[in-house]
This record gives structure tokens, C-alpha cells and sequence, in this order.
């Protein structure tokens, strides 16, 4: 039994009707994920110059933040530190004591606290961005990720060359006790780990940020997909990864900032 | 030629770490130091005020001990000063007693003496008397000795006059 050419024309109607939904919500889904030249505002829009797309516009508005969050915001002067003041000190205490110190010790810690500050407090920054409508996820981009897996991926070399010299550093890769046999195959991993913990950075907070912009605004593109009938338990779906996405950014930045302590620690002090 | 994806990638990179490097060196300046240097003073501070306050109350505990050392010891010494003088007074007691006893015994030996020497003085005189009536009444007898009959009865008279 053949079907009439009125239903053949229907039924691909219907499937290029299929077609273009699944390519809106695929387009609703790039739009808010990707990097680009455009950034749309209401009533404005942006389109960058060529050396910098709406990531790095939001790499500069994060540091503007920052600047102005501990700039303005953060009252040092305050003996008894209280609201967002109190906050802020409390992160800087806990990057200090718990991820800097305790990776570090106490000497090399304290060194190191602004660097870790920085890092935890920028990376929170550009995460926490991506949660406010109008602005994008800059962590999400694979690119800005690898970029400060390389800064830390660059203090673990320098800080290694700086406190062994170029052969110490080179030779703490050798772990003590190991047969030569075995040591030619360990060495050659040894040295790849130190460029794959760097690379695990890079994807550890690139794909966490990302994953969560996706679940996000997939659920939202149901609504292109099925129509208003869902738009309801979609938001309320929503808004509650948006809950779980606020508290991804915080961890993430932790782990970020408390992994590069780690590695930045091992190769400071490699007998331990 | 570079794909424009590959030049946004690269670009993306390089603002990250000119981005990352301004805030390090912005904060450094404006926080970092600053809020490091005044978290250290007042966590020293802190710890200055707790270690205080323990020295105060390590202090106190010590004020209070030695208080109430003060208390056992000013007790002990009252005890010993109730007591001795319980002591003294008992002693002075006794001595008082003891010397009544001695006043008294001396008393009651003067009494007697005095007595004694009353008696013998009232004997003499009685015996003289007795001797003077004796003599006296001897006479009278002799005067007036007529008869037996008549000598009886004044015997009788004079037994009854004495």
C-alpha cells in the first residue's frame, strides 16, 4: 500500500517543521553558549571589534568588578569587618589558611596568598558572571580555561626552576628509589602528568561551566521545541540548576585555585 | 591564512592573561597587601587580647588562691590565738583559785587561832571568876555555919545561884 501524494507532501511538511525547530533550539543553545562578535543587549547591540570577542569583553568587565568590589566594596578600614566586608575576609582567610598554608606551608603560603587570591577571586568572578542575565560565562570558554591553566601551569615551572634551579627541578621528577629500568618509562610519564594536571584544569572548569549553561538553557529551548505548554515546570526546572549552578561556581573556583596550589606546592617542595 | 575561530581563541587567551595579570597587579596594590597586612595585626592583636586574658585569669585564679590561703591562715591564727588565750585564762584561773585557797586556808588558820586564844583567855577569865566565887562563897559558908541543916540549903542555894 503506497501513501497518496497529499500525505507524502504533509508528512514533509511536518518533518521540515520538526527540522526547524530543532534548529532554533540548536541556535538558542549556540547563541547563549558560544563565544562571538555579538553581544546582544536590550535595545543595543554590540558588535565587537576583531581583536576581542564578548568573552573578553567580559574578561574586563570581571576585572572592572573585582576592582570595584574590593576597591568600593570592601571597607579595610573597618575594624570590626561587617556584611559583604566580612565575606570577602572570610574567603581571603580561608584561600590563605586552608588552600595557600596548607598547600604550601606556612612560609611559602604567605607568599603565594595574593597570587591564589587573585586566581580564586577571578575565576569565582567570570563564573558567577555567566549567572546574570545579559552577561556570559567567560570560564566557558575553552580558550580563557587553558589560558589560566597555563599561568598555572607557568608558576609551577618557574616556582620549580626558581627554588631547585633548572636541574633540581628537572631531577624531581625522578621519584627516589626507582630502578633505572623502570625509570626511563617513569620519567617521560612524570614529566607528561605535570602538562596533563594542567590540561585537566583546563577541562575540569570548562566543561563544568559549560555543562551547566547547556542543561540550563536546554530546558529553556523546550519551550521552542514543545511550546508554552511546558514553559512553566521548564523555569521552575531551570531556576533550580540555576541554585545548583551558583554553588558549581563556588566550587569550581575552590577547586581551580586548590588544585594549582597542589601542583605549585609539589613542585616547590617535591620530597613531600 | 587562520580561521577567525582560531584568531578568537587565541585573542580570548591573550586578554585572559593580560585581565588575570591586571587584576594580580590591582589587587595586589588596592587588597591584597593592604588586607593581608591588617588581617596579620589584628590576628596578632587578637591573639595579644587572648593571651591577656588568660595571663588576667591564670592572675585571678592565683589572687583567688592566695585569698583563700589568706582565709585558712588568718583562721588557723585566730584558732591558735582563741586558744591560747582559753590558755592564759584557764591558768589564771587556776592561779586565782589556787591563791584563794591559800587566803582562805590562812583565814581559817587565823580564825582558829584567834579563837583558840578567845577560848583560853574566856577560860582564864572564867576560872578566875569561879576561883573569886569559890573564894567569896567559901567565906560565906564559913561566916555562916551554924548547922548541917543549914549549911545544905545554902549549898542548895548557892548550887542554884550559880
Amino acid at each position: 500500500m503506497s501513501s497518496s501524494p497529499s500525505h507524502t507532501s504533509d508528512a514533509a511538511h511536518g518533518a521540515a517543521e520538526g527540522d526547524d525547530k530543532i534548529q532554533a533550539f540548536q541556535d538558542f543553545l549556540a547563541h547563549h553558549v558560544m563565544d562571538s562578535h555579538h553581544w546582544e543587549l536590550p535595545f543595543l547591540d554590540i558588535h565587537t571589534p576583531a581583536f576581542i570577542t564578548v568573552h573578553g569583553i567580559m574578561l574586563l568587565i570581571g576585572t572592572a568588578f573585582l576592582c570595584l568590589l574590593f576597591g568600593v566594596v570592601y571597607k579595610r578600614k573597618d575594624d570590626v569587618p561587617r556584611g559583604m566586608t566580612n565575606l570577602l575576609e572570610s574567603f581571603i582567610i580561608f584561600v590563605r589558611d586552608e588552600i595557600s598554608i596548607a598547600n604550601l606551608g606556612e612560609e611559602d603560603g604567605r607568599k603565594f596568598t595574593p597570587f591564589f587570591c587573585s586566581m580564586f577571586f577571578f575565576v569565582l568572578m567570570l563564573n558567577l558572571m555567566g549567572l546574570i542575565p545579559l552577561f556570559s560565562t567567560a570560564t566557558s570558554n575553552l580558550a580563557v580555561t587553558a589560558a589560566l591553566s597555563m599561568i598555572t601551569l607557568g608558576a609551577i615551572i618557574s616556582m620549580g626552576i626558581a627554588r631547585h634551579g633548572a636541574l633540581g627541578f628537572l631531577k624531581s621528577f625522578a621519584p627516589p628509589g626507582v630502578p633505572l629500568a623502570v625509570l626511563v618509562i617513569l620519567y617521560p610519564i612524570e614529566i607528561l602528568g605535570t602538562f596533563i594536571k594542567a590540561f585537566a584544569l583546563t577541562i575540569r572548569l570548562f566543561a563544568n561551566m559549560l555543562a551547566g549553561h547547556i542543561v540550563i538553557f536546554s530546558i529553556l529551548g523546550m519551550v521552542l521545541l514543545f511550546g508554552a505548554l511546558v514553559a512553566l515546570p521548564a523555569a521552575l526546572l531551570a531556576t533550580a540548576i540555576y541554585f545548583l549552578e551558583i554553588f558549581v561556581a563556588f566550587l569550581q573556583a575552590y577547586i581551580f585555585v586548590l588544585l594549582s596550589s597542589m601542583f605549585i606546592g609539589a613542585s616547590l617542595h617535591p620530597e613531600h | 591564512m587562520q580561521s577567525p575561530k582560531l584568531i578568537d581563541l587565541g585573542s580570548v587567551a591573550l586578554w585572559t592573561w593580560v585581565t588575570f595579570g591586571l587584576v594580580a597587579f590591582i589587587l595586589y596594590k588596592i587588597a591584597w597587601k593592604p588586607v593581608l597586612a591588617a588581617l596579620d595585626v589584628r590576628e596578632g592583636r587578637i591573639r595579644r587580647s587572648l593571651e591577656d586574658a588568660e595571663k588576667a585569669r591564670v592572675q585571678l585564679e592565683e589572687m583567688e588562691a592566695a585569698r583563700k590561703q589568706m582565709l585558712v591562715d588568718a583562721e588557723d591564727e585566730t584558732k591558735a590565738i582563741i586558744s591560747k588565750a582559753r590558755d592564759a585564762a584557764t591558768e589564771a584561773a587556776n592561779t586565782i583559785e589556787h591563791r584563794a585557797a591559800e587566803k582562805v586556808q590562812i583565814m581559817y588558820a587565823n580564825a582558829d587561832r584567834d579563837i583558840e586564844a578567845m577560848k583560853a583567855e574566856a577560860t582564864t577569865t572564867l576560872r578566875n571568876e569561879q576561883v573569886e566565887m569559890v573564894i567569896n562563897l567559901a567565906s560565906r559558908v564559913v561566916i555562916d555555919n551554924m548547922d548541917t541543916e543549914k549549911n545544905r540549903k545554902l549549898a542548895d542555894q548557892l548550887i542554884a545561884e550559880i
